[in-house]
């Protein structure tokens, strides 16, 4: 029945199907009738039984539901198989189980390892190199491969973990089939192992082209003549300014001739806006000692006209002060020697505020003594006599008139 | 064999009211002749002369019991008989189509008696002529049954081929070869489970035609 399923195309159909393995299909041999069979019919003694190498035995061969199956068999030598299984792990991905080798080979010949023999014997000296160049490629895969197998984690021992067991590279150099020795590889020299040095790292120089080294030249010719224009003309400004300053070293310049010509006429800007300053600043004072009067006693009142009285002074102290300083700044007339007393450094700082005047700048400072004209007595004269007037007013008013200020009697 | 691949899926149910994991396959046995041979038993000679040289050679494989197994449990007889019923039957559902041929009804010619079965949803048939290709032989060949043990005169015939006598002897007293032949014959031949030192009438003949 099998073989007419096999004949028939069912087995190609469910190979090709790829869902069902042998294990599924049952895959089985029978037994076979042989000398022990007369043993055990007991038409031969067991002394007699004698078991030949060319004795059948049960066989998986034929089946065909696996791909690439490798023509190998239990009667190889177990390097052979080795390296059978693992070319065809190399080529497909997929292992051979140990189960799935057959016992013997179809008919009993094994033509695969024959046709092994007569390649090897066939191999020149160049192959043999390239061979004995392989193992370290293939010690790299096994290792691959047995990460791959501990992934998995299958408990079914294949025989792929006896590959990596025997190492067929090493034995395949050694021994064949027959036990004889390779002499190709034999005879080969031991190869000298290339010792890997580690590469220290260098600085990569980078290669400059023959056309742009050409462009360079070009462009450098070009401003060749340019740029020693320029060297000359920086050498004999250099020159001319060492000059300057030797010149400048020897000369001995008075304070006065640093002082700008316009100096005078920006101090006098800045004494006119003083002056502004001052009289809001008076008038600022006049409201609030007008409101104070409402309120304060006649006392009170006193001492205020003694502070206003104060200020005044303290402001005459002041516009003196600024009287002389303008008398300094504004007039060109004085001499040399008055100027010279002075700190250059002052001078400068004056200068230099004059120039250029803050918000913080203080304008009463520069006064013009010629033009200033000033108002402190006059308020001061109205104030005594505004206050002198309700004084006049109150001393007319009853007692306890609601006006008059309140009486402070000593203690 | 016939393949069916008109039907992408056929599903066939049992014919049988046995379970597949109720049957018994009997795998036929390889014969290493040459080991036979050599402990003093040639029986390669019986078998050339039967022309199942070919058959032997192809008995050294793998065997699917599963598929076997599978197949059997579907399996039915479809011959003349069978073959009438399905007219038949197609007539009751139409009566216009009485008197037409299969072809007209829409069936398939019938030729000769096959086994229908399905594997794996694939319909299949397996004729007499199927089966000798297989085995590499001929379909000619001679069968006669219904055999009497007692008054057939192939009784004085056979024991004469297998013990030199007209009475009929034991297992014992036959000869090396014989025995294996008769074993041969219950494993692979005409499969017979059981013990096979009592071989019926039919066997025996069947046994006789090897030997002469």
């Amino acid at each position: 029945m099998s073989e007419i399923f096999h004949e028939g195309g069912i087995l190609k159909a469910v190979k090709q199907s790829k869902i069902i393995i042998d294990a599924q299909l049952g895959t089985m041999t029978g037994k076979i009738i042989n000398g022990r069979t007369l043993i055990k019919m007991q038409l031969i003694k067991k002394k007699e039984f004698k078991e030949l190498n060319i004795d059948l035995k049960e066989s998986y061969v034929v089946c065909n539901l696996m791909d690439d199956f490798p023509p190998i068999c239990r009667q190889d030598p177990q390097e052979i198989r080795a390296h059978f299984v693992y070319e065809h792990w190399e080529r497909t991905r997929e292992t051979i189980k140990y189960d799935e080798i057959p016992e013997t080979m179809y008919g009993g010949v094994l033509p695969i390892a024959r046709k092994r023999k007569s390649k090897k014997k066939a191999t020149s000296e160049a192959v043999d190199i390239e061979e004995a160049s392989e193992p370290k490629k293939k010690k790299a895969k096994k290792a691959k491969n047995v990460h791959q197998e501990q992934a998995t984690g299958s408990d079914v021992p294949s025989i792929e973990e006896e590959v990596s067991d025997l190492e067929p590279a090493k034995i395949l150099d050694k021994r064949t089939r027959s036990g004889k020795t390779v002499g190709s590889s034999q005879s080969l020299p031991p190869q000298s192992t290339i010792s890997k040095k580690k590469r220290k790292p260098s600085i990569r120089k980078m290669k400059v082209s023959t056309y742009v080294e050409e462009e360079d030249a070009q462009i450098e010719a070009a401003t060749d003549l340019v740029s020693r224009e320029v060297k000359r003309k920086k050498v004999a400004d250099a020159a001319a300014l060492q000059k300057v300053l030797e010149i400048a070293k020897n000369i001995k310049v008075p304070a006065e001739m640093l002082m700008k010509e316009s100096c005078g006429e920006q101090a006098q800007k800045v004494v006119e806006l003083a002056e502004n300053l001052q009289q809001l600043v008076v008038a600022g004072e006049l409201l609030s000692a007008a409101e104070e009067t409402h309120k304060e006693d006649v006392t009170c009142s006193e001492d205020v006209a003694l502070e206003a009285t104060r200020g005044n002074s303290e402001s005459h102290n002041i516009s003196n002060v600024i009287e002389i300083e303008s008398s300094s700044t504004s007039t060109s007339v004085p001499t040399s020697s008055d100027i010279d007393n002075i700190p250059l450094n002052r001078v400068y700082a004056t200068l230099h505020k004059s120039l250029s005047p803050s918000s913080s700048t203080k304008h009463q400072k520069k006064p013009d003594g010629d033009r200033y004209v000033p108002m402190y007595p006059s308020v001061l004269n109205r104030i005594a006599d505004l206050i002198q007037m309700r004084i006049d007013v109150c001393n007319k008013l009853p007692a306890n008139h609601p006006m008059q200020p309140p009486m402070i009697e000593t203690l | 064999m016939q393949i069916d691949t008109g039907e992408s899926y056929h599903i066939k149910g049992r014919s049988m009211a046995l379970e597949e994991w109720e049957l018994t396959v009997q795998v036929e046995n390889l014969v290493d002749f040459k080991s036979l041979a050599h402990h003093g038993c040639e029986l390669r000679n019986y078998y050339q002369t039967q022309d199942l040289d070919d058959y032997f050679f192809m008995l050294n494989g793998p065997s699917y019991e599963n598929l076997v197994k599978h197949f059997w449990v579907r399996a039915e007889v479809f011959d003349s008989h069978a073959a009438r019923v399905e007219e038949h039957e197609k007539v009751l559902i139409d009566p216009t189509l009485g008197g037409k041929t299969r072809e007209e009804l829409g069936l398939k010619l019938f030729t000769c008696t096959e086994i229908r079965s399905s594997v794996m949803g694939i319909l299949v048939s397996i004729t007499e002529e199927a089966i000798a290709k297989t085995i590499r032989r001929t379909t000619k060949g001679s069968f006669e049954e219904g055999l009497d043990s007692k008054s057939s005169p192939w009784n004085d015939v056979v024991n004469m081929t297998m013990f030199n006598s007209t009475k009929k002897e034991k297992y014992y007293d036959l000869k090396m070869e014989y025995k294996l032949l008769l074993k041969i014959m219950n494993e692979n031949l005409l499969p017979k489970d059981g013990g096979g030192d009592q071989p019926s009438l039919e066997h025996r003949v069947f046994l006789h035609f090897f030997i002469t």
